[in-house]
């Protein structure tokens, strides 16, 4: 255990330390606080406007660093030949992905946090001095979106370049929004290999729809804690199984 | 490590299987709770929307749900559209947002308002006209039907019937459903989050049915906005007290008369008729002394006429139904020269010309300019430009000068005289009331005499200007 938490502990510093994670951060944070600007320039409802852009950002450049902390982030010590280094310890590779894991969740939990203060904050000042509970169980729901995505980025660039990763993780985002659609498929498709395969598919990929509340905070709907339990219990069970996954494969990888 | 491997791989069927079924439940559990509008376009069908109007980035926004965003960006593009007066490019869009996103109630009323106000006055036909206003009123009742628990979108159609149109009774109908939907709103705990619920709601149906009139109706919805919004409601105890002093006595009478004639007692019901005016008259001049254009005063009379003349019809005395409809025309079409806004009356007077089978007598009196719709009206065959309709027959001038200025309530002469005090018509001995008129009244020239701007000899003094409007009542 205090290996893992070792590998993170240095892992959370230096991805910190990155220029990149940085600029997206403050585009972030800039993007979520212009909200309210541009909520002035829309009739009617500004509410929604500073909703939907504020988490739409947060979930924008938060996917962009889950992406690309996920992608970089082995293939970078395989290549720098920092990975002999610590496997030459007494440090399973499984410890090493996990621990690498858990710090670039540190950092993309920072990431959330801020962007997520300067979000409510917004929503408190435009909602007349009001903040629902359900915002910021929106917030929390993003990073758990956000801890998905990385996951799958992580394994992913156990095995591939990261360019491909970044593809990949893009890629699987975009089904992952459409899975209604592979769901309809799955259920109506005359074939049944076609059916069949989009089950799998609708499976393998998560439903990132699971994290939106936005429809609830328009409405000023309580999230009913059990729906709150069922959304993090099923991203905690996607995590472990992608982790799965990356033992199974960088355990046979050679260096 | 085979042992691991397959450990770890039955493990991950396992979470599979799990992740499957709690995918499941989370799945109807949003949609029995409503995580997400069930109404809104699936993804699949997402080629049928008009993509001209957007860019490859909001499609890939809407493909990598980010809906709600995309909605807001082409939302703003509309408000763009709107800005610049380009009314017609901004309705492929919003169509496109309702489809996106039905439960952006927004977009529904204002771009149903957009249709029935902007866009059919630029309509280049009555036609066309009304059928854009129409347009707009259905595209409003696609959004109530999706938006069952939003009080907004069917006050927005009531408004419409009522401001547009005049259609009180339709007007009405709308409103009770969005006095239904606040309340239950309300009811519920969740005020809604706008800055400017209308309190007047209740009000309105009210201020609608006197113009019908309807006092009863209209008494009852004033009530009704008394006692829930008291505190706000500065309005309704005036009015009340208004419609019981001046019409009430009258109405009363009407009333009677009104069952007479459904059972078929033609004289009773004319002789009532006859008692309600009179009443109507003495109120009125003794609360309006100076104000001879009540709005709601002359379409009550008017009312009064026309079920004269649909009791003399009943009675077989076709003779006096045409006295009655003539006077009953000259009411509306006073009301409707008097106040441009007055779409009842101009609809009554259509309605009777049309009803009555297009007397020759009235149609030069048709109106003229902007129609309820707004356009303007088609010329009438046979009229020439420049010629100013006659006026209706009651309203000569008797008297050429005098240093006030009387009209008479109940054939509506108007004249002046050197007396401060007149009571009585000389023509028809009815009562009179004094005109505040703030310009010197305008001759009258002698017969065979033409003045400028007028069709010739005989036709009498062009219109005046309107007398004040009302003031200390409700509208």
């Amino acid at each position: 255990m205090s290996t893992i938490f070792a590998i993170a502990k240095s892992t959370f510093k230096e991805t910190m330390r990155q220029r990149v994670l940085l600029v997206l951060l403050l585009f972030g944070v800039v993007t979520v606080a212009s909200s309210v600007l541009f909520s002035y320039l829309s009739t009617g409802e500004e509410i929604k406007f500073v909703v939907d852009m504020g988490l739409g950002a947060m979930l924008i450049f938060g996917l962009l660093m889950a992406t690309v902390l996920g992608a970089f982030m082995i293939p970078t010590d395989v290549e720098r030949r920092i990975i002999f280094t610590i496997l030459s310890k007494p440090v399973r590779r499984m410890e090493f992905i996990f621990g690498k894991f858990l710090g670039a969740l540190g950092t993309i939990a920072m990431n959330v946090v801020l962007m997520g203060i300067v979000f409510l904050v917004v929503y408190f000042l435009k909602n007349k001095f009001h903040l629902e509970l359900t915002a910021v169980e929106a917030v929390g729901l993003v990073f758990f979106q956000l801890a998905v995505i990385l996951s799958i980025a992580v394994t992913v660039s156990t095995i591939a370049t990261p360019w491909f990763t970044v593809i990949f993780t893009m890629f699987t985002y975009f089904v992952g929004c459409m899975n209604e659609t592979l769901h309809h498929i799955a259920t109506h498709a005359q074939s049944t290999f076609t059916r069949l395969s989009m089950w799998v598919l609708t499976v393998l990929v998560p439903h990132f729809e699971n994290f939106d509340l936005r429809e609830k905070i328009l409405l000023e709907d309580p999230v009913p804690g059990m729906y709150l339990v069922k959304a993090i219990a099923y991203a905690l069970a996607y995590i472990a199984v992608m982790m799965a996954f990356a033992y199974l494969l960088f355990n046979e990888r050679e260096f | 490590m085979k042992k691991d491997r397959i450990a770890v791989l039955a493990g991950v069927v396992v979470l599979l299987l799990f992740i499957s079924a709690l995918q499941n439940n989370i799945a109807d559990q949003r949609r029995e709770e409503k995580f997400r509008d069930p109404n809104a376009m699936p993804l699949d069908m997402i080629a049928q929307l008009p993509v001209q109007d957007m860019s490859l980035v909001t499609i890939g926004a809407i493909l990598g749900g980010f809906r709600s965003l995309a909605v807001d960006l082409l939302w703003m593009k509309c408000d763009n559209y709107w800005e610049s007066g380009r009314w017609f490019r901004m309705l492929p869009l919003a169509r496109t947002i309702t489809r996106l996103e039905p439960s952006f109630v927004e977009v529904w009323y204002l771009t149903g308002w957009q249709l029935a106000y902007n866009m059919s006055v630029e309509a280049q036909s009555i036609d066309e006209c009304r059928r854009l206003i129409y347009d707009g009123i259905e595209f409003m009742e696609t959004g109530s039907k999706l938006n069952p628990e939003h009080y907004r979108i069917p006050f927005e159609i009531g408004w419409t019937y009522y401001d547009k149109l005049n259609l009180y009774d339709e007007a009405t109908t709308w409103f009770v459903e969005s006095i239904k939907r606040l309340d239950a709103t309300l009811i519920a705990g969740k005020y809604p989050k706008e800055d400017n619920i209308p309190r007047y709601i209740e009000r309105l149906p009210a201020h609608g049915y006197e113009r019908f009139p309807d006092f009863d109706k209209a008494l009852k919805w004033y009530h009704v906005s008394l006692m829930k919004h008291r505190q706000y409601d500065n309005i309704s105890p005036g009015a009340i007290e208004t419609i019981l002093e001046r019409y009430w006595p009258a109405w009363k009478i009407f009333k009677q008369a009104r069952n007479a004639y459904h059972q078929r007692r033609y004289d009773e019901s004319i002789a009532r008729l006859q008692e309600a005016e009179a009443q109507l008259l003495r109120d009125w001049v003794k609360w309006q002394p100076n104000d001879p254009i009540d709005p709601f005063a002359l379409h009550f009379q008017a009312r009064i006429y026309e079920l004269m003349a649909a009791a003399a019809e009943g009675k077989g005395d076709a003779q006096a139904a045409a006295r009655y409809y003539d006077r009953a025309f000259d009411l509306w079409w006073e009301c409707m020269n008097e106040r441009a806004m007055d779409k009842l009356a101009r609809r009554r007077l259509l309605d009777l010309y049309y009803s009555r089978g297009k007397p020759e007598k009235w149609k030069q009196r048709i109106p003229r300019g902007m129609n309820p719709y707004g356009l303007p009206e088609d010329r009438v065959v046979g009229e020439t430009e420049g010629t100013a309709p006659p006026r209706p027959q009651g309203d000569v001038s008797l008297a050429p000068t005098g240093k006030y200025r009387y009209r008479c309530l109940k054939c509506r002469a108007r004249y002046g005289a050197n007396e401060p005090d007149l009571t009585r018509c000389d023509r028809c001995g009815g009562p009179v009331v004094r005109e505040e008129a703030e310009t010197p009244p305008v001759p009258v020239p002698k017969p065979g005499i033409k003045m400028p701007g007028m069709g010739g000899p005989g036709m009498g003094a062009p219109p005046s200007a309107p007398a004040p409007g009302h003031e200390g009542h409700a509208h």
